[in-house]
């Protein structure tokens, strides 16, 4: 459950400012809903969020069982591009789809100003 | 620099391009200041860093090569030149960069870590040989597609939790492959995470295996990429050992 407010199409806006990026999703982390989107021509939305979220969760199983709690920030890098996804508040994940030469030190950046800022 | 293109400005500029993310603008206004400049070696150094950036690997050797020719103690050039050599599995090679680099900067602790590190990916791979099967580096395991620990183990809190997160990586495996095809990505190669408590490295050294390393809290993502780099050799030589066996 969504529990912190937050400028979601302000955080969109700025992540997708950053050369590199793609698109960038802001989903439920339980059931994939879509809660805001800034995403490219072309991209099922409700899909990326859906998987987004499957992917988080099957990733969290593993490193709980590695001693390590659900992670904040994970990287899939892919031959054509990559796909990030960071927790953005309690219940919400930021996914953001990039090229292979996003600055994906950036992307964090972006995301805790707008968080610090809220 | 428009002004005076060959303004020595263009080292400032090309440093201030590559920290923003523009690595195209980095490479085009840094190649053009080393070719006005060929004798600034600190731009040189930086040259290959922003062509290592944009993966152009043999180029960013070249520059690097040719840079020590000029000014053997150029840490920056010996740093890029270990990775290099690391990257491309020669660890004999590697560790000799290293040493220049921390004979001129003894202190610089990115150095000395990825030089212990590399020490020791270095001596278990030397003692493969003997054992008759590659050894896997510590807190890394490899596991097949059906959830079960190949070699290697994992530790939390002193249990070994392999068999669990080797059955959980099954799931991460394919749900990366559906996910990395619903966006045109192409088939994915590792998945990186990162917490309070650590971070993971997963990828496939084979099309039969799962590789995954753990970091503890505090570890550099880069430094783990690179252990996953070196492991991800001595994983390919293991299955290679295995299936011959």
């Amino acid at each position: 459950m969504i529990v912190v407010p937050i400028n979601f199409e302000h955080l969109l806006q700025r992540v997708t400012r950053i050369r590199g990026v793609v698109g960038a999703v802001v989903l439920d982390d339980v059931d994939g809903l879509v809660v805001a989107e800034s995403i490219m021509d072309g991209v099922r939305v409700n899909a990326v969020a859906a998987l987004t979220a499957s992917m988080y969760g099957r990733i969290s199983q593993a490193t709980t069982a590695a001693g390590q709690g659900a992670p904040d920030f994970v990287q899939m890098r892919a031959e054509k591009g990559v796909l990030l996804a960071m927790r953005a508040t309690e219940g919400t994940i930021l996914a953001v789809i990039g090229d292979l030469d996003v600055n994906v030190g950036l992307v964090k950046i972006e995301l805790r100003r707008v968080l610090d800022t809220q | 620099m428009e002004a005076n293109p060959a303004s020595l400005s263009f080292f400032e500029l090309g440093g201030l391009l590559r920290q923003a993310g523009d690595l195209t603008g980095a490479e085009r206004v840094v190649a053009g200041g080393v070719a006005r400049h060929p004798g600034y070696v600190e731009a040189r150094s930086l040259y290959g860093e922003v062509l290592l950036d944009r993966g152009k690997l043999r180029d960013a050797f070249r520059e690097w090569s040719e840079v020590i020719e000029t000014e053997p103690r150029d840490i920056g050039a010996r740093k890029g030149l270990g990775y290099l050599f690391y990257k491309g599995g020669q660890l004999e090679e590697a560790l000799e960069q290293l040493e220049m680099a921390l004979s001129i900067d003894p202190m610089d602790e990115q150095v000395r870590q990825a030089y212990s590190r590399i020490r020791r990916d270095l001596e278990s791979f030397q003692f493969a040989p003997q054992a008759g099967i590659a050894a896997i580096p510590e807190d890394t395991m490899l596991s097949d597609p059906r959830g079960r620990p190949l070699t290697g183990r994992l530790k939390t809190h002193g249990r070994d939790v392999s068999e669990e997160v080797a059955a959980y990586l099954v799931g991460v495996s394919d749900e990366a492959k559906r996910t990395a095809r619903m966006l045109d990505l192409g088939e994915w190669s590792w998945i990186m995470c990162e917490g309070e408590k650590g971070c993971m490295h997963v990828s496939l050294p084979t099309e039969d295996s799962t590789l995954v390393l753990v970091g503890e809290p505090g570890a550099r993502p880069a430094e783990l990429e690179l252990r996953a780099d070196s492991a991800g050799r001595m994983a390919r030589l293991w299955m290679d050992d295995s299936r011959a066996d």
